[in-house]
């Protein structure tokens, strides 16, 4: 689509320009319509892969800044709380500690674990209410993690892992996800095109390159005709697939070597990452574990898994546009089949009317030519 | 869905509607019905798995937890027996350094180790209840989180689960969401025609009769002219389209019109092609139909033709992939109100966009063969050869009137025959209005206030189950329902008893409304769509095409 809306913004271009040219003697028309004009290519322009992608970044941009500004003021109540307990805990202990003058040790022991009980229980409610992990709001929302969030919102992954808990910042996360799932969903489908036509070329090219000097057909699984006459390369549904793998491979890779993790727990990431689940419980930046202050090296990790998040759900939508009709075909076969099975059941049942008449054969119908030419004439 | 025999309940009376009604709702159920085990099979099957897998691993944390907290103990207990003197100070400095570490631990657990933060073996996250909890989020993609596999078996099973599980629940409610814009359709227009003033149903004969003009062809000129203004009016549909439908398979919205449009003219056809759906002959039987190159085999299916729309993450554009729905002309028939729009560039996208996915819809024979689909550079407005599925001659020159070209599976074609669409629709408007009930789409208002009532619907049940504040609620249906699934609220976690009960019914909240997002998505696609080009014309993308059109 994008290609096409080039080419039209192209043609829309030379037209203008041509019309523009053509009425340049009334010089109100002639600026009315360069303006026209520049607004038009401005929109085409936007709606190619480039726009879109650069809307897609820059709305995220523009996202985790909000976000940064709306959830990092958000303040140290949280450590206020958790100090609170921290220090009733202490002070009870240091009674225990004090009273016993001949200290019994578990008398003591009782106790003080009684009171750590206690401290235990206090510190795992304000971590599972207020998903508190030892950071204050500020620490948390610094601007890669909020851009993280920004893109694990309109991407619908949903990591979890930072979720705004104020009032504003829950009502501008439920605004911005209206706004960015389509936008992103623009973005998913060109991005599909664009890398479907890139891979598709470098396919063939390899292909060719491969099987230089012999016009050999290619591959078992076909799915599509190149734009070539005889020589059809197309390119297989498991070439897709390897790509999904290897991209997976890369993440796992990448991840498991800067953040230690072990080549599971990677794999487990990208994955889940990638078909956008999004478990959280693996967040790079955060290094699957909590407590650990962001530093800088860790911010320009987030940036990387950005692109390499923008970029795998790019590859995903290729792949799915490449493979997709053969798993439709795939899909509805079995689809139809499993109806098929329960029409029959619900014949049995007797459910559904029979119906044994047969259509009659319809005549050509010849044309109306007043007709035809009074729609041409409309449009 | 729509069974041919019950064309005759829809003329019929009430009692007749009534029992057709029912009838319908049952064939529903039935021919959903299998997706519908097989996905609770698949979900039964995960949570029997991932409890096997977690719940020995998460029992053993709970364990561990009062042998840290007894590790706290002796240090604290070391901190106090160093000191000959006790000073409080400098205690309580060493006590506070080994609080926080213990907090950090305790952090720790909870994070990183899956603890729910309490010690008692027998409330564990990971029964059966839990872990079907997180079957079913795993595979619709929410992914909260509160539960996570922490063993490497269980990351292990949850990505060969969820490789085929994602796709599959996905159809699965695509499929519901389609049924359920069907009824809903129907539902509104009957709603609709009490409402306003019933139009005589007009003969369907003699919309088949002037329909069935579509099919001789005509001049080139037209031809090309038409075939870049479809092709311009597709790429910009696409964009529309990809903003609006979450689709990588086909909506049934998309299909649905041209269902409604051929069926008052293939009705009869219609009805007889449903009894022999299943028969051996009903692939080509299917192609032997006038609308013969619209669908690939719609025998089988005799409600939804359409395997459409959501599929939720992986969208894509519409693809001529869905089948369009044999067997739905008794509903349509029934009343028909034509095309209502005044608008008629309105009404032209609309037609197009019919058309095109109509034409997408008759790629869909073609992609069988090598010759596929076509991918690149925009098509030349010729005609490549029908598909080579078997034909009647009765229907075969017929067929060839209306070649379907190699048009690209994103829908950029160019089909000829457009200008007999509108054509046809020029003399509809002259001659009869409003009878084509499914034509008109339901309008935008509609399915946004539906989605909107559901969110604010579960908000109050869950405000009051979870005692959650109201714009949490809000927010945590908003964020469940578009699948982000941040995981900071989940449902049934402070319940102690009835878990199960809260689980089941936070499931079939959120699966029965995902169904209902991609309900709405198919009820507003059409609308949507030509409000997005009629203002892009505006903005004047698409009137340059159409200036380009009559320079071409």
């Amino acid at each position: 689509m994008g290609v096409e809306r080039g080419r039209a913004s192209q043609r829309s271009h030379g037209v203008a320009s041509q019309r523009s040219y053509g009425t340049s003697s009334s010089s109100s028309h002639g600026s009315k319509t360069k303006c026209k004009n520049c607004c038009r290519k401005f929109v085409s322009f936007m709606c190619t892969q480039v726009g879109v992608g650069g809307l897609v970044v820059s709305y995220a941009i523009f996202g985790a800044f909000a976000f940064t500004a709306i959830e990092g003021k958000n303040g140290h109540w949280q450590t206020n709380r958790t100090s609170l307990i921290h220090n009733n805990t202490i002070r009870t202990l240091w009674n225990f500690t004090e009273r016993l003058n001949v200290l019994h040790k578990d008398q003591w022991y009782e106790d003080v674990n009684s009171t750590l009980l206690d401290f235990q229980k206090r510190i795992v409610e304000v971590v599972l209410d207020e998903d508190y992990d030892g950071r204050n709001h500020t620490e948390v929302w610094n601007f890669p993690a909020s851009l993280m969030f920004c893109l694990s919102v309109f991407s619908m992954i949903g990591y979890g892992h930072m979720t705004p808990r104020t009032e504003w910042g829950k009502i501008a996360t439920i605004i911005y996800a209206v706004f960015g799932i389509p936008l992103y969903i623009v973005y998913f489908m060109n991005m599909g095109r664009v890398f479907a036509k890139s891979f598709k070329f470098l396919y063939r090219l390899m292909y060719r390159c491969l099987n230089h000097g012999r016009g050999g057909k290619s591959g078992p699984v076909e799915i599509e005709v190149g734009e070539e006459g005889d020589e059809a390369i197309i390119v297989p549904s498991t070439a897709c697939i390897w790509v999904m793998i290897f991209y997976m491979t890369t993440g796992t890779i990448m991840f498991a070597e800067w953040e230690q993790w072990s080549y599971l727990d990677s794999c487990y990431f990208s994955f889940t990452s990638l078909a956008k689940i999004g478990i959280g419980d693996f967040v790079p930046g955060f290094g699957g574990g909590f407590g650990k202050a962001a530093s800088h090296d860790s911010q320009t990790k987030l940036i990387i898994n950005f692109m390499y998040l923008l970029i795998g759900m790019g590859l995903i939508a290729m792949c799915y546009t490449l493979m997709k009709e053969e798993i439709m075909l795939k899909l509805r076969g079995l689809e139809q089949d499993i109806k098929e099975k329960l029409y029959i059941c619900g014949l049995k049942l007797g459910l559904y009317e029979e119906e044994q008449s047969y259509p009659e054969p319809r005549p050509p119908m010849h044309p109306r030519p007043r007709s035809v030419r009074k729609s041409v004439r409309r449009r | 869905m729509r069974e041919e025999g019950g064309g005759g309940g829809g003329d019929g009376g009430q009692c007749g509607s009534c029992g057709y009604y029912l009838k319908n709702i049952i064939k529903f159920l039935i021919s959903h019905i299998g997706l519908v085990s097989l996905v609770i099979g698949y979900t039964i099957v995960g949570a029997f798995t991932f409890e096997r897998l977690e719940a020995e691993h998460e029992k053993a944390v709970k364990a561990n937890m009062s042998a840290v907290r007894l590790e706290v103990t002796d240090d604290l207990w070391n901190i106090t027996k160093n000191d000959i003197v006790l000073n409080e100070t400098k205690w309580s400095l060493s006590v506070r350094h080994r609080l926080i570490k213990f907090e950090k631990s305790l952090i720790k657990a909870i994070k990183n180790d899956g603890w729910d933060g309490n010690e008692d073996p027998e409330t564990r996250q990971w029964t059966f209840a839990g872990a079907l909890f997180y079957s079913i989020i795993l595979i619709t993609t929410i992914g909260y989180g509160h539960i996570a596999p922490k063993t490497d078996w269980g990351k292990v099973v949850t990505i060969f689960y969820a490789i085929p599980g994602v796709p599959l629940m996905m159809l699965c409610l695509a499929n519901i969401g389609d049924g359920m814009a069907h009824s809903f359709r129907f539902l509104y227009w009957k709603v609709c025609c009490y409402a306003c003033t019933k139009r005589p149903k007009k003969r369907r004969r003699g919309r088949s009769t002037r329909s069935s003009r579509r099919y001789p062809s005509t001049s080139g000129g037209s031809r090309t002219r038409t075939s870049s203004f479809r092709r311009s009016k597709r790429a910009s549909e696409k964009s529309a389209d990809s903003h609006l439908s979450d689709s990588a398979f086909y909506t049934s919205s998309y299909s649905d019109p041209d269902y409604k449009m051929e069926d008052d003219m293939v009705e009869a056809d219609m009805r007889t092609l449903g009894s022999h759906r299943h028969s051996e002959h009903s692939h080509t039987r299917a192609s032997q139909n006038s609308r013969g190159s619209d669908y690939l085999a719609p025998p089988a299916k005799e409600d939804d033709g359409r395997v459409a729309v959501l599929f939720n993450k992986y969208a894509l554009e519409q693809e001529g992939l869905a089948q369009e729905d044999v067997a739905r002309p008794s509903v349509r028939d029934s009343d028909r109100d034509g095309d209502l729009r005044g608008d008629r560039e309105g009404r032209e996208a609309r037609e197009g966009s019919r058309r095109s996915r109509r034409d997408e819809e008759a790629d869909l024979p073609v992609t069988h063969q090598p010759r596929g689909s076509h991918r690149g550079p925009p098509p030349n407005p010729g005609y490549n050869d029908s598909p080579p599925m078997p034909r009647s001659p009765r229907t075969s020159e017929r067929y060839q009137r209306h070649l379907s070209p190699p048009h690209d599976p994103r829908g950029r074609m160019s089909r000829m025959d457009e200008d007999y669409y509108y054509d046809d629709y020029d003399d509809y408007d002259d001659e009869e209005e409003e009878d084509d009930m499914g034509d008109k789409p339901v309008p935008i208002w509609l399915g946004v206030m539906l989605v909107v009532a559901y969110i604010f619907g579960g908000a109050t049940l869950f405000a009051g189950w979870e005692k959650w504040g109201f714009l949490d609620s809000v927010y945590f249906c908003f964020i469940t329902l578009t699948t982000i699934g941040f995981g900071d609220f989940v449902p049934a976690q402070k319940v102690k008893d009835n878990v199960e009960l809260s689980i089941a019914l936070c499931s079939i909240y959120l699966l029965f409304g995902i169904a209902l997002l991609a309900m709405s998505f198919n009820l507003v696609q059409e609308e949507v769509i030509s409000n997005v080009k009629s203002m892009a014309r505006r903005l004047g993308i698409l009137k340059d095409e159409e200036e380009e059109e009559d320079l071409d």
